[in-house]
C-alpha cells in the first residue's frame, strides 16, 4: 500500500533539500529531523501514542520501497535511531532515496487521515517550507 | 433594580438546523454544558457542528481528545461532512489530544493543560471530548466528592475565561440522575437512538438549560452529509401563529359542493376527505388545488402514494395544468421520502415548501400513506401528531384538504379510521352505494364545525373533467331504500 503520490514525493524532495545545507544532497538524518519535528507537531493532535503510531506506519511502508529502512528503528520519543552516514555512492544513493520515501510516506499517511490543508498546517510548523515551485524551475528541471 | 440593567445573555448558534429553536433561541453564552449519549449516537458531530458555526481565528474553538476516538480517525471521518470548513482547521478550530496528561493519572495535570491552552488561545468555545473516559479515571481514583470540586474547578475557570464549553460522555439515561457532573452543568442536552423492528430513529432532549425556556421533550434529528437537523417538536405552537381567521369561504373547485359547503370551506379549516378506494378522493383534491391556482393563489401537495410526476400527470387527464404553476413557484408537489418518516420531518418540509410558495392551500393524500411512511415509533402517536401538525398549519392561515381512505361494506360504513372529531373541521364523506342495481358514487357533508351545511346526501359521477354531482339526490338512501326525488339540487341545510 503506497500512499505517497508523485507530488507528494516532489514536496518531500524539496522539503528536505530545504531543510539540509544548500548544495548538499538530500541525508537520511534531515529526514529523521523532519520526522521527529513533525510527529512533536502531530502529538499535539493526534497524541504522542497517535503521532508514533503513524511514524511507525510510515516506516513500514517506506521499508517496503527502500531496503535499507528495515535496519533503522523508531524509538518512543519519535527519534529514528539505527542508521548510519554512508560512504560509498551507491550506499548514499540509497539512503538519499529511503529519506524522500520515508518522508513522502509520512506525508501521504497525513493526507490520507487529515486533508492536505491541516497537512501543510503541521508542516508548515515543524519545519521551513520551501519555495512554490514555479514554471521557471520546472523548465530548468526538464533541461 | 430595573429591567434595563438586568444582564443579558447572548444566545450562539448551535449551526444545527432546528436546534436553535428547540433551546430557546440558541446556547446561553459562557455556560458549560453536557452533551450526553451513548456511542454512535452523533455527540462528536454535534460539537464539531456548534465549533464551526461559532470558531473565529480571534475567538477560536478549543477541542480537546482524551482516551476516546483518535483524533486522527475522528478529523477523517468529521472531514466528510458539509459543515467542514477546512479553512478554519488550525486557525479557528484546535484540536489539543490530552491523553499524555490523562495517563499520568493526576488531575491537576490535566486540568493546568486545559487552564493552559485556554489561557493562550481565548476561546470562544471549548470542547472535552470524552469527558466520560476522564471522569472515570479520576473517579475511580478520587472518589465522588473529588470529582465534583474538579468538575466546579473547571467549570469556574472555564466561564471565568468567557468560553461556552462542552463536555461530551456515554452517559446512559440512568446514570443522569446521578452523577455529579450534571449538577454542575448549566445545559444538559441528550442524545438517543432508539430502535424499533427494523427501523432506528434518533431524538435528542435538552433536560436542561439554566436562563431560558426551551421546547420540552424529545425531538427527532436525523445526521446527514450536512450533519446534524432537529426536527423540532412544534407542539402547535408556530412563531406566526394565531392570526385571525378570515372569515373568508374558499371554493372547492366544484361549484354544487360549495353550495353544500354554504359557500365553500372556510378558509384555515382542516378538511378531511373520506371514502373507500375509487371514490375520487384524490380528483376532489385534485379540484381544490387546481382552484386555488386559478384564483392565484399557491398551493402545496404532500403526496405518499405516488410520485409528484405521477400527480400531475393525473391531474392533467381531468384537464388540470399543475406543471405551468410548479414552473412558476406557485404549486410545489412534494413527495416525502416514504422510509422511517417522522411527522416532524413531514411537518418541516411542508411548513418549509408553505413558506416558499407563500401557499394558502395544502392537501396531503393521504394520511394512510403518510402514516405507513413513518417509522413504526411514531405510528402509535399518529393522531397526536397529527393533530399537532394540522394546528400549526392551520395556525398561520393554510387551509388543509387530506384525504383519507376507509374500508366500508354495505352494512358498515365508518367516516374515518381515526377519531378524527378532533383533528378536522370540515368532513367531506364519499362513498358506494346500489341504486337501480348499479354500483353508485354519493357525497355528503358530514361535519362543518363552520356552521350551516347541506345535510343532502347527492350522488355523483367522476368523469373526464373530474367530479360532476348529479342533480339527482335519493332520500333514504342510507336506510337502505332510496327513493328518486328528481329534480334540481335545492339547499338541503335546513
Amino acid at each position: 500500500m503506497n500512499s505517497a503520490t508523485p507530488e507528494l514525493r516532489e514536496l518531500a524532495l524539496r522539503l528536505l533539500a530545504n531543510g539540509g545545507n544548500a548544495g548538499e544532497a538530500v541525508s537520511f538524518a534531515t529526514a529523521a529531523e523532519f520526522c521527529a519535528r513533525l510527529s512533536a507537531v502531530l502529538s499535539k493532535l493526534a497524541g504522542p501514542a497517535g503521532s508514533l503510531t503513524l511514524l511507525s506506519r510510515a516506516l513500514v511502508l517506506a521499508g517496503q520501497k527502500a531496503q535499507c529502512l528495515t535496519i533503522v528503528q523508531l524509538k518512543s520519543d519519535g527519534q529514528l535511531h539505527g542508521f548510519e552516514e554512508r560512504t560509498s555512492e551507491k550506499e548514499q544513493h540509497e539512503w538519499n532515496e529511503a529519506s524522500i520515501v520515508l518522508v513522502a510516506q509520512l506525508l501521504g499517511l497525513l493526507h490520507a487521515f487529515i486533508g492536505q490543508r491541516l497537512t501543510v498546517q503541521l508542516v508548515e510548523e515543524a519545519w521551513p517550507m520551501p519555495p512554490e515551485k514555479t514554471q521557471d524551475d520546472s523548465n530548468e528541471h526538464k533541461q | 433594580m430595573s429591567a434595563h440593567t438586568k444582564v443579558v445573555i447572548n444566545k450562539l448558534p448551535t449551526g444545527v438546523p432546528g436546534l436553535d429553536q428547540i433551546l430557546g433561541g440558541g446556547l446561553p453564552e459562557f455556560s458549560f454544558n453536557i452533551i450526553a449519549g451513548t456511542p454512535g449516537c452523533g455527540k462528536t458531530t454535534l460539537a464539531h457542528q456548534i465549533a464551526f458555526a461559532n470558531a473565529t481565528a480571534e475567538r477560536p474553538a478549543l477541542y480537546f481528545t482524551i482516551l476516546g476516538e483518535p483524533a486522527l480517525k475522528m478529523l477523517r471521518y468529521q472531514q466528510q461532512f458539509e459543515f467542514y470548513d477546512e479553512v478554519k482547521m488550525g486557525s479557528a478550530i484546535r484540536f489539543v489530544n490530552l491523553s499524555e496528561q490523562v495517563l499520568k493519572g493526576d488531575w491537576n495535570v490535566v486540568l493546568d493543560a486545559i487552564v493552559k491552552e485556554v489561557e493562550d488561545t481565548n476561546p470562544a468555545i471549548v470542547v472535552v471530548d470524552s469527558f466520560r473516559s476522564l471522569a472515570r479515571k479520576f473517579n475511580s481514583a478520587s472518589g465522588e466528592m473529588d470529582l465534583q470540586g474538579m468538575v466546579q474547578r473547571l467549570a469556574m475557570h472555564l466561564t471565568t475565561w468567557q468560553a461556552t464549553t462542552f463536555l461530551l460522555g456515554e452517559y446512559s439515561d440512568a446514570e443522569l440522575s446521578g452523577d455529579a457532573v450534571f449538577t454542575v452543568a448549566d445545559g444538559i442536552i441528550t442524545l438517543h437512538q432508539s430502535v424499533n423492528r427494523n427501523s432506528m430513529v434518533r431524538k435528542l432532549q435538552v433536560l436542561k438549560c439554566r436562563g431560558q425556556e426551551t421546547l420540552p421533550g424529545m425531538h427527532i434529528f436525523r445526521i446527514t452529509n450536512n450533519g446534524l437537523h432537529a426536527f423540532p417538536r412544534m407542539l402547535g405552537r408556530n412563531p406566526d401563529q394565531n392570526q385571525k381567521r378570515s372569515g373568508k369561504r374558499l371554493s372547492m373547485g366544484i361549484a354544487e359542493l360549495d353550495e353544500m359547503m354554504a359557500g365553500g370551506a372556510p378558509e384555515g379549516d382542516s378538511i378531511m376527505i373520506s371514502g373507500a378506494t375509487g371514490t375520487g378522493k384524490s380528483i376532489l383534491s385534485t379540484h381544490f388545488i387546481a382552484e386555488g391556482l386559478r384564483q392565484g393563489e399557491s398551493a402545496v401537495v404532500a403526496v405518499f402514494e405516488e410520485r409528484p410526476a405521477e400527480y400531475e400527470a393525473r391531474a392533467a387527464t381531468f384537464g388540470f395544468d399543475f406543471k405551468t404553476p410548479q414552473e412558476n413557484n406557485k404549486l410545489e408537489i412534494l413527495y416525502l421520502r416514504p422510509l422511517d418518516l417522522t411527522v416532524d420531518e413531514a411537518l418541516h418540509d411542508i411548513m418549509k415548501a408553505v413558506q416558499r410558495t407563500g401557499a394558502k392551500r395544502l392537501v396531503i393524500d393521504s394520511l394512510q400513506g403518510f402514516e405507513r411512511a413513518l417509522a413504526p415509533d411514531f405510528r402509535e402517536e399518529f393522531e397526536e401528531s397529527l393533530y399537532r401538525m394540522f394546528i400549526s398549519l392551520t395556525g398561520v392561515g393554510v387551509t388543509i384538504l387530506s384525504t383519507l381512505m376507509v374500508e366500508e361494506s354495505f352494512t358498515r360504513a365508518p367516516a374515518t379510521n381515526y377519531s378524527v372529531s378532533f383533528l378536522t373541521d370540515d368532513i367531506i364523506r364519499l362513498r358506494y352505494v346500489e341504486i337501480d342495481g348499479k354500483m353508485r358514487k354519493i357525497l355528503n357533508i358530514t361535519k362543518m364545525r363552520g356552521g350551516e351545511h347541506s345535510k343532502e346526501i347527492r350522488q355523483y359521477d367522476i368523469t373526464t373533467t373530474g367530479l360532476d354531482l348529479s342533480t339527482t339526490s335519493f332520500p333514504g338512501l342510507l336506510t337502505g331504500v332510496p327513493v328518486r326525488s328528481g329534480g334540481a339540487f335545492t339547499n338541503g341545510s335546513s
